[in-house]
C-alpha cells in the first residue's frame, strides 16, 4: 500500500481503522467553530496568509513612497502623510511581515519536517497568531485615521516622546508592536522546544534538517534579542503616560538610552530575519541541485556563529552619535567578523550546487539563486557600512537604504518566495505555475536591482533618508526616477505571484501528488496536501535526508509501521524524544481545539487597544478576561491516565505524564524566565548607562531607614523557603503542607514587595523627579508585577490542589510555579541591590 | 498670490550638481574617506564578480564536486579568505578612523551649531572668544582646521556636509564635535541627516569655503550690528518688522526690541545664500515669498504666513531684510 | 537533571561565549573609563585600561586555545577524519567539529576586536 494520490488515501481510509482514527481525531471543527482549531497546519496557513497580507500592505506604502520621490519637489503626498507612510512601511515590513512570516513558515513546516504531529503548545501558537493578527490590524488602523506613528520605525526619542509627539501615533506603535512581540516570544519558545524535544526517534542533532538548526538559533535570538526592545517600549510608554523621565535629557535621562535598547534588539533582529531565509536556501538548494548540503557542520557553525556575533553589532547603527572611536571600532570588528559565517554559507551553497548532477531551474531554485546574488551584493556593501569612516558618510543616506534592502531582499524576501513556491503544495496539493513563477521571479529580480542599485549612488551623491522631497538639480533626479520604475516592476512581479498563489495554481496547477520535488526531508514523505497530523506514524530516522537514503520510508510511515500509528482513544498526541540523541521518552497528550486561546488574544488586544487611550479601568477588565481565559486554558494541564503508560506501537510503551526539569512545560517556564531575565538585565544596563552619561547627576542614595530594605530582602528569602517547603510537602504527599507553604509565603512576598516600595516612599523618592528615581521605581514595579502574577499562579495551583489535580505523581505545575517564585525572589534581591547598594558603592 | 514659490531656483552658484556629494571631497578628511570607500568598493566588486563566477561555474560544471574537496573549498573560500581579507581591512580602517578623528588643534576655527526644528543656529567664536551669532550658513577658511561642536535644542538632528566630513549627530543633552580641514574653495550644501520630524527634508544649509582673508573679513562683518536703513523704502521695511512683532522671534542686533530667540538671527540675513534653511535662494523676491507664505513653502515650521500684509509693506520688509548684508 | 547535555551543546558554544565575554569587557571598560575620564591613553600609548584590555585579550585567546585542544581531543576520540561507524560516533564527531569551528571563528572575532587597542586613543 503506497499513497501516490489523494484517492489512495481515501481508499486506505476505508480499509484501515488506525488511519480512520487518526483522521477523525485530528479533524478540524466544522463551520464557525473552525476558528477554535489550534493545529499547526491550520494556524500556520493562516499565519502565512496574514504575513503576505501585511507584506502587500507595506508594499503598497512603498509604492506610494516611490511615487512621491520619482520627481523632485513633488507635491503628490504631503510631508505629514509621507512621514506616516515611511514609518508604517518600515514598521509593517519588519514587525508584521519579516519576523512573523518566518515564524509562520516554521510553525507550518517544522512539525512536518520533524515528524511531529504538532508543536509542543498548539494553543500558544494559536494565541500567538490571533495576537499577531489583531495587533497588526490595530497598528494599521491608525493609518486609516491619519494618526499613524510618524517617528520612523526606529522611533527615536525625543521626537517620539511626550513633548514632540503628543498625539496617539507613538502609542499605537509602542503598544501595538509590544503586543506583537508577545506573539514572537510565543513562537520562539514553541520552536525551541519543538526542535529540541519533538523530533522523531533517531534524529540526533547531527541529523536534524538544516532548517531546524536555523530555526533553533532563530528562537534563541528572539528570546534574547527582543527583551531590550520590550523594555525600551515599556520605558517610553511609561514616560509618555506618566512622565517618568528615562529619556529626558533635562532630568538626567538620555535619548541615547533608547537607541542602545532599540539596536540591542534591532541588530540581532536583522539576523533574526536573515537566518530563516538562509535556512530556506540551505533547504531548497540541495533539492534542486540534487545533492546533500555540502559542509553540513560548517553551515550549522555559521548559523550558530551568526547568532552570537549578531549581538555585538548594535552600536554600528550609532557610529555618528559621538561615542569614542575606540568603542566604535569594537563594533566594527564584530561587524566584519559576522561576514565570515555568511561567506561560509555562500560557499557551502556553491559547493552543494557543484556536487549535484546539474541544477533543476524550477521556480524555488530561481528565487534561491536570485537570493544569493542579491545577498552577496548586500553583504559586501555591509562590509562597507561596517567601516567607521565610510559609515560616517553613508549613514542615514540612500546608500544604507540600498544596502539593507539588498540584505533583506536577498536574505529574507526572495527566500520567502522560494519557500512559498516550494512548500505551497503541502497546503493545496498542487504545484504553482512554472511559467508564472518565471515571470514573477524575472520581474522581482530585475525590478529590485533597477530600484535599489541606483540608490547606492543616490546616497553617495548626498541624498539623506526619510526626506519627503528633495530639490532638483542636486544630481538625484534621474536616479530617483529609475528607482521608482524598478519599484513598480517589483510590484508587478508580486502581483503575478499573488495571482498564481491565491488563485491560478489552485484551479489549474499540476497536481503535486507524492514528493513532487523529489526532496529528501520528511514533510514530503506522503501524498500532498499533507494531513493535519502530518505523519500516519512517527518514523525512526537514520539520516539527514531520510527520503533519499531510504526510498521506502514514506510507504512504511503510511502503512503505520512506526510509532503512534492509530488513535483508539481519539486523543491528539505526539512523541517526545531526547534533545541530543532523539530517543523516545514520552507520549505527549496534546490539547484539542478550544476557544480559550482566541478569547485570551481578544482580551489581550482589547487591553493594549484601551491602553493606547489610557482607559486604565477598562484595561483592568480586559486583563481579567485574559486571566480567566488563561485559567480555563490551563485547567486540564498535566493529563495523567491510569496506568501512566501508553502503547506507542512496535511493542513499546512510554509514560504519558512525567515530572521534572526534562518536561516541555518546565522548559517553557524556564525559557520564559530567560526572556524575562534578559529584559531585567536590560533594565540594569539602562541604570548603568545613565550613570556613565550623567556628569552632573549621580544616582541618588535613597535615605531610607535601613530596616525597610533589610526587611524586604529577608521576607523575600523567607517566602522562597515557604514555597520550597510547600513543594516539598506536596512531593511527600502532604496536602496540608502544599496549601500552607504558599499561603505562608504569599504574605511574606507581599510584605517584601511592600517594604521595597516602602523604602522608596520613606526616602521621598518620586519617579518623576529624575531618570534614576524613575529607574528605581521601575525596579520596584518589575518586582511588584511578578508578585502579582505569581499570586494568580498560587491561587490557580491551590484551586487545582483542591480539585485533586495536584498529587505527588502530578506535581509539574507546582514545580513550574515554584521556579517562578524563586525567580521573583531573585528579582526582589537584585532590585534591592540596585536601589540601595549600588548608589552607595559608586 | 504673486509671491508664491513653486520651484527652487539656484543660489548664487554656477551649478547645483555635486555640491552635496561624497564624490566631490574638499577636505583632508572627506578625501581620506572617499579613498577608503573607493578601495573597498573596488575590492568588493571584484569579490562579487568572483563569487558569481564561481556560482556560474558550479552550475555549468558537470564534475559533481568543487575544484577542491567540499570542506576544503568551504574552509578556504568561506573562512580563510574572508578572515584574512577582513583583518587587513580592519587595520586599514582603524588607521583611517584615527586620521579623520584627530583633534583640530589650537588655531582651529571654532564654531557651535545648534539644531532646531528645522534650522541651524550658528555661533562663531570670535578672535577674543566672543560669540558671533548667525544662522543656516557657514563660512570657512581654506587650509585651516575647523572644529564644530554640535548639540540640539529639541529633537535629534545630524550635521552633515558630504564634501567636507562625515556626519555627527546633534543630540539634546550631548555636545559632539567634528573636525576637518577644508582644502578647496567653493560653495557646498549640507543637510540634516537624522530624521527630525515633519520638515526634516527641508533642513539644509550652505557652506562657503573661501581664502583666509575673505573669511576674516566676513567674520568681522558678521560681528557688526545691523546697518541703519537710509532710503524711505528700507525705513518703511524696518518699521514693518517692528510693527508686525517679528522681533519677538528673530534677533536683529542693533534694532531695539528685536531679540527673539525662536527663529534664526537675521542681523545679516541679506548676506546669506539661502532662506528657509537652505531651501530657497536668498533673493528679495524669495524673502517676500517666504514672509507671505512660509506655511505653504515649509508647512509646519514655526513661522506663520504673514499673508495679511499688503504688497507694498511686504516689498518694503523684504527689501530691508535683503539690505542687511 | 539533564537540561542540555553539558558535554555537548554547551561545550559546542563555549568559544563564542568567550568571545562575548571579551567583547563586553572591552566595550564596558572603555565606556566607563572614558565617562569618568580616568584614561587618556593616546594613539599607540599603553594607558591602564588599554593594557588591561590587552591582557584580557590574551586570557580570552588562551581560554579559546584550551577549548580548541579539548574539542580536538574529543574529535580525535571520535575518530577524527575517519568515516563514522555508527550514529553515536557520527554525533560525537559532529559535536566536536562544530565546537572546534566555532572556536576558530571566535579566535578571529577576538583578534579583530583587539586591533583598535594598538592604534587608537582610548577616548576621543
Amino acid at each position: 500500500m503506497t499513497f501516490r494520490s489523494a484517492r489512495d488515501l481515501e481508499e486506505a481510509d476505508r480499509r484501515d481503522p488506525g488511519l480512520r482514527q487518526l483522521r477523525s481525531t485530528w479533524a478540524p471543527p466544522k463551520g464557525f467553530a473552525r476558528l477554535k482549531e489550534i493545529n499547526n497546519t491550520f494556524i500556520g496557513m493562516l499565519y502565512v496568509l496574514t504575513g503576505i497580507f501585511f507584506f502587500v500592505v507595506a508594499g503598497i506604502l512603498a509604492a506610494l513612497i516611490r511615487a512621491q520621490l520619482a520627481v523632485p519637489e513633488n507635491d503628490l503626498i504631503s510631508a505629514d502623510w509621507y512621514n506616516q507612510i515611511f514609518t508604517m512601511h518600515g514598521t509593517t515590513m519588519m514587525f508584521l511581515f519579516a519576523v512573523p512570516m518566518m515564524e509562520a513558515i516554521a510553525i507550518f513546516v517544522i512539525p512536518q519536517l520533524l515528524g511531529a504531529r504538532d508543536l509542543p503548545f498548539p494553543r500558544v501558537s494559536a494565541y500567538g497568531y490571533w495576537a499577531y493578527l489583531l495587533g497588526g490590524l490595530m497598528v494599521l488602523t491608525s493609518l486609516l485615521f491619519k494618526v499613524a506613528p510618524d517617528g520612523g520605525w526606529f522611533m527615536y526619542v525625543p521626537l517620539t516622546g511626550p513633548e514632540y509627539s503628543p498625539g496617539y501615533g507613538p502609542d499605537f506603535w509602542l503598544l501595538g508592536i509590544g503586543f506583537i512581540e508577545v506573539a514572537a516570544i510565543a513562537a520562539s519558545i514553541e520552536l525551541i522546544i519543538g526542535i529540541l524535544k519533538f523530533r522523531p526517534p533517531g534524529m540526533s542533532m547531527d541529523r536534524m534538517p538544516i532548517f531546524a538548526w536555523y530555526m533553533l538559533v532563530f528562537g534563541f535570538m528572539i528570546l534574547l534579542g527582543f527583551p531590550p526592545l520590550v523594555l525600551g517600549d515599556i520605558l517610553l510608554e511609561v514616560e509618555r503616560a506618566f512622565d517618568w523621565p528615562f529619556y529626558d535629557a533635562d532630568r538626567g535621562g538620555d535619548p541615547l538610552l533608547w537607541q542602545h535598547l532599540f539596536w540591542l534588539f534591532g541588530h540581532p533582529e536583522v539576523y533574526i530575519i536573515f537566518l530563516p531565509g538562509a535556512g530556506v536556501l540551505s533547504t531548497v538548494i540541495p533539492v534542486f541541485a540534487r545533492a546533500p548540503l555540502a559542509g553540513y557542520v560548517w553551515v550549522v557553525l555559521a548559523a550558530v556563529g551568526t547568532g552570537f556575533l549578531s549581538f555585538g553589532l548594535w552600536v554600528h547603527h550609532m557610529y555618528t552619535t559621538g561615542i569614542p572611536v575606540m568603542s566604535l571600532s569594537f563594533f566594527s570588528a564584530a561587524s566584519l567578523a559576522v561576514a565570515i559565517p555568511s561567506g561560509i554559507q555562500v560557499f557551502a551553497w556553491i559547493a552543494t550546487i557543484w556536487s549535484g548532477p546539474g541544477v533543476l531551474f524550477r521556480a524555488p531554485m530561481l528565487y534561491a539563486l536570485g537570493a544569493i546574488f542579491i545577498f552577496v551584493a548586500g553583504g559586501l556593501t555591509g562590509v562597507m557600512v561596517a567601516l567607521v569612516p565610510v559609515d560616517f558618510q553613508v549613514h542615514d543616506t540612500y546608500f544604507v537604504v540600498a544596502h539593507f534592502h539588498y540584505v533583506l531582499f536577498g536574505g529574507a524576501v526572495m527566500p520567502v518566495f522560494a519557500a512559498l513556491h516550494y512548500w505551497t503544495p503541502l497546503v493545496t496539493g498542487r504545484l504553482m505555475s512554472e511559467t508564472l513563477g518565471r515571470w514573477s521571479f524575472g520581474l522581482i529580480f530585475l525590478g529590485f536591482n533597477v530600484a535599489f542599485f541606483p540608490m547606492h549612488l543616490t546616497g553617495l551623491r548626498g541624498m539623506p533618508r526619510r526626506v519627503y522631497t528633495y530639490p532638483a538639480d542636486l544630481g538625484w533626479d534621474w536616479l530617483n526616477m529609475i528607482s521608482s520604475i524598478g519599484a513598480y516592476m517589483v510590484a508587478a512581479g508580486v502581483a503575478v505571484f499573488l495571482w498564481d498563489w491565491l488563485y491560478w495554481h489552485r484551479k489549474h496547477g499540476q497536481v503535486a501528488g507524492y514528493n513532487p520535488w523529489n526532496a529528501g526531508t520528511l514533510e514530503w514523505h506522503s501524498v500532498t496536501p499533507s494531513t493535519n497530523f502530518s505523519m500516519r506514524s512517527v518514523p525512526i530516522v537514520s539520516s539527514t535526508y531520510p527520503l533519499w537514503d531510504e526510498p521506502e520510508l514514506g510507504d512504511r510511515v503510511d502503512r503505520g509501521e512506526f510509532y503512534l500509528p492509530d488513535s483508539p482513544d481519539e486523543r491528539r498526541k505526539t512523541l517526545r524524544t531526547g534533545s541530543v540523541m532523539g530517543e523516545p521518552r514520552q507520549v505527549i497528550f496534546l490539547p484539542h481545539p478550544a476557544w480559550s486561546p482566541i478569547i485570551a488574544a481578544i482580551g489581550t488586544a482589547t487591553f493594549f487597544g484601551l491602553a493606547i487611550f489610557k482607559l486604565w479601568w477598562l484595561c483592568a477588565a480586559a486583563a481579567l478576561v485574559i486571566i480567566i481565559a488563561g485559567i480555563i486554558w490551563m485547567w486540564d494541564a498535566e493529563p495523567l491516565p491510569a496506568p501512566n503508560r501508553y502503547d506507542v506501537g512496535r511493542g513499546e510503551t512510554l509514560p504519558v505524564h512525567i515530572n521534572g526539569a526534562d518536561t516541555h512545560g518546565f522548559w517553557a517556564m524556564a525559557l520564559l524566565l530567560i526572556f524575562d531575565a534578559a529584559a531585567f538585565v536590560s533594565l540594569i544596563f539602562s541604570a548603568l548607562f545613565l550613570w556613565t552619561v550623567n556628569r552632573d547627576l549621580s544616582p541618588p542614595v535613597p535615605e531610607a531607614e535601613p530596616g525597610w530594605a533589610l526587611a524586604a530582602a529577608g521576607l523575600a528569602v523567607l517566602a522562597s523557603v515557604f514555597f520550597r517547603l510547600g513543594a516539598f510537602a506536596n512531593r511527600r504527599g502532604s496536602m496540608i503542607g502544599l496549601v500552607l507553604g504558599p499561603l505562608a509565603g504569599l504574605p511574606a512576598m507581599f510584605a517584601s514587595g511592600g517594604a521595597l516600595m516602602g523604602s522608596l516612599f520613606d526616602a521621598g523618592i518620586s519617579p518623576t523627579e529624575n531618570a534614576f528615581s524613575a529607574v528605581y521605581w521601575t525596579f520596584a514595579g518589575w518586582t511588584g508585577f511578578h508578585i502579582g502574577v505569581g499570586t494568580i499562579f498560587i491561587f490557580y495551583t491551590l484551586a487545582r490542589a483542591l480539585a485533586g489535580k495536584v498529587t505527588p505523581e502530578r506535581r509539574q505545575s507546582v514545580m513550574n510555579v515554584e521556579l517562578f517564585w524563586h525567580f521573583t525572589t531573585g528579582l526582589a534581591l537584585v532590585s534591592l541591590i540596585m536601589i540601595h547598594l549600588w548608589p552607595r558603592v559608586i | 498670490m504673486g509671491w508664491q514659490i513653486t520651484s527652487q531656483s539656484n543660489p548664487r552658484y554656477d551649478s547645483m550638481q555635486g555640491i552635496q556629494s561624497v564624490f566631490e571631497p574638499r577636505s583632508i578628511q572627506a578625501d581620506a574617506i572617499l579613498a577608503l570607500s573607493n578601495w573597498v568598493f573596488a575590492a568588493g566588486s571584484l569579490i562579487f564578480v568572483l563569487v558569481m563566477a564561481l556560482l556560474a561555474w558550479a552550475i555549468i560544471s558537470r564534475r559533481r564536486h568543487p575544484p577542491l574537496r567540499n570542506t576544503v573549498f568551504i574552509a578556504i573560500g568561506g573562512f580563510a579568505f574572508p578572515a584574512v581579507t577582513l583583518s587587513i581591512l580592519m587595520v586599514f580602517t582603524v588607521l583611517v578612523s584615527l586620521h579623520i578623528t584627530s583633534p583640530a588643534g589650537e588655531n582651529a576655527v571654532r564654531i557651535h551649531v545648534t539644531g532646531h526644528m528645522w534650522w541651524w543656529e550658528v555661533q562663531y567664536e570670535g578672535p577674543d572668544g566672543e560669540r558671533i551669532e548667525t544662522a543656516n550658513e557657514l563660512h570657512l577658511p581654506i587650509d585651516r582646521p575647523v572644529s564644530i561642536t554640535v548639540t540640539s535644542e529639541d529633537v535629534i538632528h545630524s550635521f552633515w556636509i558630504p564634501s567636507l566630513a562625515g556626519k555627527v549627530d546633534m543630540i539634546p543633552g550631548h555636545v559632539n564635535e567634528i573636525t576637518f580641514t577644508p582644502t578647496e574653495a567653493g560653495v557646498m550644501r549640507g543637510q540634516c541627516a537624522e530624521y527630525c520630524g515633519l520638515q526634516h527634508a527641508k533642513m539644509a544649509f550652505y557652506v562657503v569655503v573661501e581664502p583666509a582673508e575673505q573669511f576674516d573679513q566676513w567674520l568681522e562683518e558678521q560681528a557688526q550690528p545691523a546697518v541703519e536703513p537710509v532710503p524711505d523704502l528700507l525705513k518703511a521695511g524696518q518699521q514693518a518688522f517692528v510693527d508686525q512683532g517679528c522681533g519677538s522671534c528673530h534677533a536683529v542686533r542693533g534694532l531695539p526690541g528685536a531679540v527673539g530667540q525662536i527663529g534664526p538671527d537675521l542681523t545679516h540675513v541679506g548676506s546669506r545664500l539661502s532662506i528657509g534653511a537652505g531651501w530657497l535662494d536668498g533673493s528679495v523676491g524669495n524673502l517676500a515669498g517666504w514672509i507671505a507664505s512660509s506655511q505653504h513653502i515649509k508647512p509646519g515650521n514655526r513661522m506663520p504666513s504673514f499673508d495679511r500684509l499688503d504688497g507694498k509693506t511686504l516689498r518694503a520688509l523684504a527689501a530691508w531684510l535683503e539690505s542687511l548684508e | 537533571m539533564n537540561v542540555i547535555d553539558r558535554d555537548s551543546l554547551v561545550g559546542m558554544v563555549a568559544g563564542p561565549l568567550v568571545w562575548g565575554a571579551h567583547f563586553l569587557t572591552c566595550y564596558i571598560a572603555i565606556a566607563v573609563a572614558c565617562a569618568f575620564e580616568f584614561e587618556t591613553g593616546g594613539p599607540g600609548e599603553w594607558g591602564t585600561v588599554k593594557t588591561i584590555l590587552l591582557a584580557v585579550t590574551g586570557i580570552a585567546l588562551a581560554l579559546i586555545a584550551v577549548l580548541i585542544l579539548l574539542a580536538w581531543h574529543r574529535w580525535m576520540q571520535a575518530g577524527g577524519f575517519e568515516k563514522p561507524r555508527d550514529s553515536t560516533q557520527a554525533r560525537h564527531q559532529f559535536m566536536a567539529v562544530g565546537g572546534l569551528l566555532l572556536c576558530f571563528l571566535s579566535v578571529v572575532a577576538v583578534i579583530y576586536a583587539a586591533v583598535p587597542l594598538f592604534f587608537l586613543p582610548a577616548c576621543q
